[in-house]
């Protein structure tokens, strides 16, 4: 988060442009406010370092050169006088942005009503997000959407009283002027404080301190999938039904059979049945590897059979499934464990077998 | 010189009002690979959908996550063999044409609407790249949060004809927590 230009940026000034935060997103106020406070004293220091003194040399100059020429002496006096001019009224400039943007987000906390009223009505806590917020942070009031009306999540996680409404919980009555908000689905204030829909953060604020109120990111309360990444082996997850353990057991293999093929079709495939023939994507290959367990066309019609005999049929789960079992049956794992067919398999077989 | 300043004021505020009241940018599409086309969905309901634009996920938890209603997508296209199955952007076709399909996409999310699960695959190097495209484009065409990406049903893994280093394992996305760390 980026303070509120509360000041302009420091003269001079040779730093970048656009704030390194605002390059990877939608740019917020923050960031805008900040690119032309950037530009102005950019353009500051160009006149201020470069080209004033280029033109007091050249002013300079032409009194050297006419000694006694009234006409240039009076250029000479023109251009130096343009000058100074330029100068006074460009750091003038710069004196008033800074002054105005001070006075207007400096916190007045003993005076009620003064300008912090409206600047901390408009920019909440005094400070400016770099980016734009996300769906998620942002509330249907803030939108101008219509309040929610649609039905509540399958299984809630919303509080009782509201109604999940994209990535927040909304809570609209009839004759309610606004809505009221809560935390974003699947998120919590575990640290304390109070949502703010309007930045999709905590806030807790102390009464008297002077320190303003501190903001926090919600904490995510999804359970998170962990403990199967990096562990060679994979096999396919238990609802990929084109190559999961339970699919394949129940497409007629046994269980030794089922894990260890559930395993090669990741490392053939990723489990994915709509993988076309390799030489389509690679024309320079003669491979026509195609389906969940890569099986290429000579192996396909050797064991294919029934609605599934034309290799045509290459990219169907079913067909793979059957086709692999037959194959598996007849020729074991040897279509996998060659020399050059995959250097993975075997550890698959020596897994599960 | 305080009309002046006052003035001066008046004009700022006045442009940051304008500037506030303004509607927002559309988030920056995913880049690298040619950019996929992501339409603001706006289907009618449906058993899973709730107020016309949204599609609820049920997790592995048992909680369901709301996410855009992705298959009503224009660049969410039905696999015609296999029943149930969805392809997110690229996938491979040799049906009619469509805006995503592709000989050789860099990867493919397809997503199993009877379990809910999302499997993608990694098919082109530098696959820590790839992978990265695969998630905000997932993240995007989904609307939801990181965290509640982690969440979903849902495998990431490379064959081994593309990595035979990082081929059989569930690579997962890298925000989550406990992902494999991939080369750049």
């Amino acid at each position: 988060m980026l303070p509120l230009v509360a000041h302009a940026t420091a003269i001079p000034f040779f730093g970048q442009i656009v704030p390194t935060e605002a390059q990877t997103c939608a740019a917020g106020f923050g960031a805008f406010a900040q690119v032309v406070n950037n530009i102005i004293a950019f353009a500051i220091t160009i006149g201020i370092v470069f080209v004033a003194p280029l033109s007091i040399a050249y002013g300079g100059f032409l009194y050297v050169v006419n000694p006694v020429n009234p006409s240039g002496r009076a250029k000479a006096n023109k251009i130096l006088l343009n000058t100074i001019v330029g100068i006074v009224i460009a750091l003038a400039a710069w004196l008033i942005v800074d002054v105005v943007l001070t006075v207007l987000t400096v916190t007045d906390t003993k005076t009620e009503g003064s300008v912090d009223y409206w600047s901390g009505k408009l920019f909440g806590d005094g400070s400016a997000e770099d980016c734009l917020l996300t769906d998620a942070q942002i509330s249907n009031e803030a939108l101008n959407q219509a309040p929610a009306t649609g039905p509540g999540p399958t299984t809630g996680s919303c509080p009782e009283g509201y109604t999940q409404n994209g990535s927040s919980c909304t809570s609209c009555n009839e004759g309610d002027t606004e809505c009221s908000y809560t935390l974003p689905y699947g998120s919590s204030c575990s640290g304390g404080g109070t949502f703010v829909s309007t930045t999709g953060q905590c806030q807790v604020c102390t009464e008297g301190d002077e320190g303003g109120c501190t903001t926090s990111s919600p904490v995510s309360t999804y359970a998170t999938n962990t403990g199967t990444y990096g562990v060679s082996g994979a096999q396919c997850a238990s609802d990929n039904t084109a190559c999961s353990v339970s699919s394949l057991e129940s497409a007629g293999y046994s269980s030794s059979q089922a894990n260890t093929m559930s395993c090669i079709a990741v490392i053939e495939s990723t489990g994915n049945p709509n993988t076309l023939p390799y030489n389509i994507a690679h024309p320079t290959s003669n491979s026509t590897a195609c389906g969940t367990f890569q099986i290429v066309q000579t192996t396909w019609k050797a064991y294919a059979s029934g609605s599934c005999t034309d290799f045509s049929n290459c990219t169907s789960a079913k067909c793979n499934t059957e086709t692999a079992l037959t194959m598996i049956s007849k020729n074991g794992y040897k279509d996998y464990t060659c020399a050059t067919c995959n250097s993975k398999a075997q550890g698959c077989i020596d897994k599960y077998k | 010189m305080l009309w002046g300043t006052t003035a001066f004021g008046l004009i700022i505020v006045i442009a940051v009002i304008i500037y506030l009241v303004m509607p927002d940018a559309p988030a920056p599409a995913p880049t690298g690979t040619p950019s996929l086309p992501i339409s603001d969905a706006t289907g009618a309901q449906n058993g899973q959908t709730t107020g016309g634009t949204t599609y609820m996920v049920p997790i592995s938890s048992g909680a369901s996550i709301a996410t855009k209603d992705f298959l009503r997508d224009p660049a969410t296209v039905s696999d015609p063999v296999n029943p149930g199955y969805y392809y997110l952007g690229y996938h491979q076709s040799t049906g009619p044409a469509d805006a995503t399909a592709m000989a050789d996409p860099p990867y493919v999310i397809a997503y199993i609407a009877t379990t809910h699960y999302f499997n993608i695959g990694l098919y082109q190097e530098p696959i820590g790249q790839v992978r990265k495209e695969a998630e905000q484009y997932l993240l995007k065409m989904l609307g939801i949060s990181q965290e509640a990406a982690c969440a979903l049903k849902y495998m990431v893994s490379v064959p081994e004809d593309v990595n035979a280093i990082y081929a059989s394992q569930n690579l997962g996305f890298s925000f989550c927590p406990g992902a494999t760390i991939l080369p750049k």
